[in-house]
């Protein structure tokens, strides 16, 4: 049997080294400027692919979504003809007390262009990107509710990462006693609410949002509903489960939420 | 055999695009099969050289993660050792009977499998994941790879 030579081998273990210091290298500074630079040139070519070849609709499932979108454009211009007075108000209020103004935000669409390979889900690909105006940082919601924040972004593609994933250990507060906790992810479709006091009521079926003192999301945005409250741990706080708003399997379009600096 | 490695990157680049564009289509519960590796696997036990192997291995896991990959590197470490730990062993050994190949398989999609969503999926409880995620990826992709190896056997 003929058999390798010895300085072959050794270069085959000097290469297989170098791929593992090199992936290892990747991995610990994931979050760094270069990864995200790396990232943004393989969201650009992957722009260059990108075309959505087996979304053509029947015209007539498109009529009834134009339908249903007319009829929903009325409702909500009704809603916010009776809002906007309110609005007003508050505001000229707000500037009485000197009380600083909200942020305001405007909404960028994308659509779904890709996910993660693996069956993490970890991460969305939409098809906005520089060129829309979106960076990293943004947050990402659907109609449902918050899904998650840009990563990284190319000209015409960006990366979302979600909330079921790394980017899930976020600052939350209930709906009716506004309880600010910690949310971390356990799985694709709950996540777990801590440091939430045992003597605060949280009921099941309530709402939780992003926390107003969140840094990295906008406040009062929607995540999920309790599924169950639990207060059997030996900790003083209760374990809080719940589910997130949008199915993060199922995205098709999507709103970037940028925040607009004020003249 | 330049003719051969671009025929072959071509392909590799196919299959990255399908399984990020079009995993959905295969996916059961949000569990799919990480058909990439399965491809690379087989292109390892034809090729006895681990430092080809690992080539296409890094560079293939290292372009899926810069796209769409939640933590770049990890992709490329899985299929590099998988890649040059199959080709290794193919290089060791003459004959490869199928209950080799099989055995061969299962290892390295249950590493690739265990590495990737320990990191990628490590915001989950352990246990949770390796139930709900680990197992039942490492079980679909073995099921992808008898399904090509019925259709297109490997020697």
């Amino acid at each position: 049997m003929k058999t390798t030579p010895r300085y072959v081998i050794y270069r085959e273990w000097i290469f297989l080294t170098a791929a593992v210091l090199v992936s290892i290298f990747l991995i610990m500074f994931n979050d760094s400027s270069f990864n995200n630079t790396l990232s943004s040139y393989g969201l650009d070519a992957y722009s260059l692919i990108n075309y959505d070849y087996f979304s053509l609709r029947e015209k007539s499932a498109m009529q009834r979504e134009i339908s249903e979108l007319k009829t929903r454009i009325m409702y909500l211009e009704n809603n916010s003809v009776i809002s906007e007075s309110a609005i007003e108000e508050n505001y000229r209020l707000r500037s009485m007390l000197s009380i600083q103004k909200r942020d305001s935000f405007e909404f960028i669409y994308a659509r779904f262009a890709g996910r993660s390979a693996g069956s993490s889900n970890s991460t969305l690909l939409i098809n906005a990107g520089k060129e829309k105006g979106v960076s990293p940082g943004d947050a990402v919601l659907t109609e449902a509710g918050l899904i998650g924040m840009i990563e990284s972004s190319g000209d015409k593609v960006s990366k979302v990462s979600l909330i079921s994933g790394r980017a899930g250990k976020i600052a939350v507060r209930t709906e009716i006693n506004r309880a600010y906790g910690i949310m971390n992810p356990d799985g694709q479709t709950t996540a777990i609410i801590e440091e939430i006091a045992k003597g605060v009521l949280v009921n099941a079926g309530e709402k939780i949002y992003t926390a107003d003192f969140s840094e990295l999301f906008p406040p009062d945005l929607l995540i999920g509903t309790v599924i169950s409250v639990s207060d059997s741990s030996a900790t003083i706080n209760k374990k809080i489960k719940i589910s997130f708003a949008q199915d993060m399997e199922n995205i098709e379009d999507v709103f970037v939420m940028k925040r607009v600096e004020d003249k | 055999m330049i003719r051969q490695h671009v025929k072959f990157a071509l392909f590799l680049l196919l299959i990255i695009w399908i399984s990020i564009r079009y995993s959905d289509l295969y996916s059961i519960f949000g569990i799919k099969p990480d058909i990439l590796l399965v491809f690379l696997i087989r292109r390892a036990l034809h090729d006895p050289r681990p430092q080809v192997s690992l080539s296409w291995g890094f560079s293939s896991g290292l372009i899926t993660d810069v796209i769409a990959g939640d933590v770049i590197g990890i992709s490329s470490l899985a299929y590099s050792l998988v890649c040059f730990f199959v080709s290794f062993y193919k290089r060791a050994s003459v004959y490869t009977p199928s209950y080799k190949r099989t055995l061969l398989y299962i290892y390295s999609v249950s590493f690739s499998s265990f590495l990737f969503y320990a990191v990628t999926s490590s915001s989950t409880p352990f246990l949770k994941n390796l139930a709900f995620i680990i197992i039942p990826c490492a079980i679909y992709t073995m099921t992808a790879a008898i399904v090509f190896q019925t259709l297109k056997p490997t020697r």
